[in-house]
């Protein structure tokens, strides 16, 4: 046994530090599994103490490691490339301050997103990023991967509403970042952290703002005959002025895939595209822009519209929509949850490309994605086991990314660039952006120690 | 070489990049950066420019400040060198505008007034009114992070810059971010470099998201004579259902050039006429129940209203500028501790307090009988900021005299995180010559 495992020991106890293969194997990856690597040992701290203890063993001893949370994330991050240690924060769950007059909650890492909103939910309040995995994500996670979700288009996405961090370096000092509810002064250290994909440290108290509850929601569900008619209503909805605060599609695939399963939501299994948009505001302008939204979608080709009568039916079609990708994993052993953006205008060009593109690989696609930002999720159902059938996926997956860049978008809108997208940086950088990229890494970093193998293409090699 | 022979080396060079027509040597008057003029002040018109300016400023080792319209020149500690004013003016364009996509790329030159306009016609806009906003911009806007009363509503222009093209302190020029609205590929650069006062390296263009242009607006005056009857009205709005634009505390100085002699808490209302037509009336009823007198302005007069206060401190006479960033439920505390600090020194100070964001910005003129009496001016505000420390809050010094800066520091304390940008302003500022001096700890 290493010497530093004991010294691991020491600091959490020994029955919190895993270094069992077998039990390690729950860690080999994150919730894309086609990445697996295992770490030569799991450790649980339960504070921010301990977590800088730890890591400054792991820093004497020259050993890699990172930070996770429910392993959640989608693109490789929470994976021990290097074999390293991981640092799981699930058990620095406790909401430590929640400050209505402020605005704001400061809590622990391993909080689950979900856990957060219904906390405060009582007092009129919520946190606003929601992805569709809020009910197991954690808020450390989420800073790390700088996470959206549904909402993020009127709302924002997770650098908006984090206040302040305090964080553990590489080298095991704590610093904080931001201001923890008044403006920081100097370089924006919190904005550049957060979707930092915990190569620049582990935040380990988290300063969130806490958003009231909308006076009025009204959910709408749209049919159409055609994903080009969707996409076009998606275009017209945000060129007529409207800031919905969702508009997310759903192809056929998708819909009967929900179907099919206990996220069952009452969707037309006839339809080529359903758009699922939401309003929220002041009651007098969600009635009005409701309206305006109706007109819109049924000028485009819209052959039924819903409107949710009551809060069950509103989150029967949101358990759909948060359940599409848990259910296309019922159709095949795996499931490539892709994530680029794109300009919106450009969904009605780039949405059929993308069906092309999976025919010509011969790969079964499903669309379900955040249309109002143009954040594309084209999912691939395949099968691990058949290595031919993994290579074609990964051809298909480079080409919607190059398609992607071609038409001005970018490689990820919220999973992050992981293990899975090193590949593609230079499609959206030159050499010269990812070596001012690489800067701020040794910034943070200067041994590379902190969940190394990941964003960014590896420099040197190192011996351990 | 001599330092004349080695000056007009670097004017000949500067020449062959920018044009003999787009130096000023020596630099006129009104582009001192405080009582320091700089050698040439040049006005690149692309970006390559940009770049050769700073390739050429690295190789000989001279200081370069960048500037936009010059608004905020005085913002930040005495510079320690002055060699090469830039201004981007004549960068100036709009490069790409999609309006279906809600999105601009502009040259870091473009006025902010310029692209509203060309916004106009397709009902979208830039939502940013940070001080002198006739007069900013985007560049400038992004180089400070500069924000006024609509950040309550619309955040940060920090949150609307999507990308940036920028030209680092060796000349090399890199992006960051890109030309979509969600976007988490590689590291956040964008994050980097806006707010960093020109120290990291020049931004010639900025990409941003726009909004919707509001259908309709409303601003109501809530006038009275206590801050504390003010802020419960405050207070109550905030706790409500509405949804303000802006919400902004108003002391009596502040309230004179818009022709009112009271206190007044203002909101604006920027949303679809319906929801504007709600709004002010929920709030006429809050006044009323508060028993506060009301004053309610529509479209033109309301945006002629916040138009005045943005160039508040032209209207009125000031040579010292503060903001507070306190907790918000500390708004109101914030104004009167600064009143009682400041008001030995400072005569007819203003006083504009954002209660939901916790800002608090304060200017005047100084009063004092001679320089001597600077140092304690220094001290009051160290003391202000000193007060303020143990309670989250922070003081910036936004604008004052250089006889005052030799006696506070404009910035204050940065905390824990200054090992942080002492090693990033090493990594991208090897040889510091972008604004040395001027920023945080004398970055």
């Amino acid at each position: 046994m290493a010497s530093w495992i004991a010294e691991l020991k020491e600091i959490v106890g020994s029955e919190d530090v895993i270094t069992d293969p077998e039990q390690l194997l729950v860690y080999e990856c994150d919730g894309l599994s086609i990445h697996k690597h295992l770490p030569s040992a799991v450790v649980f701290p339960e504070s921010a103490e301990e977590v800088a203890n730890v890591v400054k063993v792991l820093w004497r001893h020259r050993v890699p490691f990172l930070a996770r949370g429910a392993g959640t994330g989608l693109s490789g991050g929470a994976v021990a490339v290097e074999g390293g240690v991981i640092l799981e924060l699930a058990r620095m769950n406790r909401i430590l301050e929640i400050d209505y007059e402020n605005q704001l909650a400061v809590v622990e890492p391993g909080v689950i997103n979900l856990m957060l909103t219904r906390a405060v939910a009582d007092a009129g309040y919520f946190y606003a990023p929601d992805p569709s995995s809020q009910m197991a994500c954690t808020l450390g996670g989420n800073v790390a991967e700088n996470a959206g979700g549904p909402h993020c288009l009127k709302y924002g996405m997770t650098v908006h509403h984090i206040l302040g961090l305090d964080v553990v370096l590489p080298d095991g000092e704590i610093v904080t970042l931001g201001g923890h509810g008044t403006d920081a002064i100097g370089y924006d250290l919190l904005g550049l952290f957060i979707g930092s994909e915990g190569t620049f440290g582990i935040a380990t108290k988290i300063t969130v703002r806490l958003t009231r509850r909308p006076q009025a929601v009204k959910t709408l569900l749209a049919d159409f005959l055609s994903v080009e008619d969707a996409s076009r209503a998606v275009s017209a909805i945000i060129a007529a002025g409207i800031l919905p605060s969702a508009l997310e599609m759903m192809d056929r695939a998708t819909i009967e895939a929900v179907e099919a399963s206990v996220y069952a939501a009452g969707l037309p299994t006839d339809a080529a595209a359903v758009l699922l948009i939401e309003v929220d505001g002041l009651a007098a302008s969600v009635e009005y822009d409701a309206g305006r939204i109706f007109e819109i979608c049924r000028a485009n080709g819209a052959r039924q519209i819903l409107v949710a009568r009551d809060e069950g039916e509103r989150a029967r079609l949101w358990a759909g929509r948060k359940g599409a990708f848990g259910a296309l994993g019922r159709i095949s052993p795996d499931l490539m949850v892709q994530d680029a953006v794109i300009p919106r205008s450009k969904l009605p060009e780039v949405l059929p490309e993308i069906y092309r593109i999976a025919a010509r690989y011969g790969l079964r696609m499903a669309n379900v994605f955040h249309a109002g930002d143009g954040n594309l999720h084209p999912n691939i159902c395949f099968d691990g086991r058949n290595p031919d059938e993994v290579q074609r996926v990964k051809e298909a997956c480079r080409e919607i990314m190059e398609l992607c860049v071609r038409v001005g978008g970018s490689l990820t809108g919220e999973h992050g660039v992981g293990l899975d997208k090193i590949a593609y940086m230079p499609l959206v950088f030159t050499e010269d952006d990812l070596e001012a990229m690489a800067r701020v890494r040794a910034v943070f970093d200067p041994e590379g120690l902190c969940n190394p193998g990941k964003v960014l293409p590896v420099r040197r090699c190192r011996a351990f | 070489m001599t330092t004349l022979q080695k000056a007009n080396e670097v004017e000949r060079a500067l020449i062959s990049i920018v044009g003999e027509a787009n130096i000023l040597c020596p630099a006129p008057e009104a582009y001192a950066i405080d009582d320091r003029r700089p050698s040439f002040v040049v006005l690149p018109e692309t970006s390559e420019e940009v770049a050769a300016v700073l390739r050429l400023a690295h190789a000989q080792d001279l200081a370069v400040v960048p500037m936009g319209s010059g608004r905020r020149l005085s913002f930040g500690n005495l510079p320690e060198r002055v060699d090469i004013l830039l201004s981007t003016r004549r960068m100036n364009r709009i490069l790409e505008y999609e309006p279906a996509d809600l999105t601009a790329s502009l040259e870091a030159g473009c006025p902010l007034e310029t692209f509203n306009r060309v916004a106009l016609p397709y009902r979208q806009w830039l939502p940013f009114d940070p001080p002198d906003a006739d007069r900013a911009t985007v560049g400038g806007i992004a180089a400070a992070d500069d924000f006024g009363p609509l950040r309550h509503g619309y955040g940060r222009p920090r949150d609307a810059i999507i990308g940036l093209e920028v030209a680092q302190a060796d000349g090399t020029r890199i992006r960051a971010g890109g030309r979509v609205v969600k976007n988490v590929t590689g590291y956040d650069l964008n994050k980097l470099f806006v707010g960093s006062f020109g120290t990291l390296g020049i931004i010639t263009r900025v990409n941003f998201k726009l909004r919707p242009l509001p259908e309709a607006e409303a601003t109501l005056l809530f006038l009275d004579a206590a801050w504390e009857t003010l802020a419960s009205g405050a207070r109550e709005i905030l706790q409500s259902e509405l949804l303000p634009a802006a919400l902004l505390l108003a002391n009596e100085a502040a309230m004179s050039p818009l022709g009112h002699g009271q206190k007044a808490l203002l909101v604006r209302f920027l949303e679809t006429a319906p929801a504007v037509a709600y709004q002010v009336e929920r709030a006429k009823a809050l006044a009323h129940s508060l028993s506060l007198e009301l004053i309610e302005l529509e479209n033109e007069a309301s945006r002629a209203t916040w138009e005045k206060l943005s160039r508040l401190h032209r209207l009125i006479p000031t040579d010292l500028r503060l903001r507070l960033s306190v907790l918000p439920a500390h708004t109101v505390e914030a104004l009167h501790t600064s009143e009682r600090a400041l008001s030995e020194w400072l005569d007819l100070p203003y006083l504009l307090a954002q209660p939901g964001t916790g800002i608090v910005h304060i200017g005047g003129k100084l009063g004092i009988e001679s320089e001597a009496d600077l140092p304690q001016v220094g001290h009051s505000i160290t003391d202000l900021r000193t007060t303020w420390a143990t309670r989250r809050g922070q003081v910036i010094v936004e604008h004052a005299p250089p006889k005052l800066k030799r006696h506070v520091d404009v910035w204050g304390d940065v905390g824990s995180s200054l090992p942080l940008m002492q090693a990033l302003k090493r990594a991208f500022d090897p040889k510091r010559i972008l604004s040395p001096g001027r920023f945080v700890a004398g970055l």
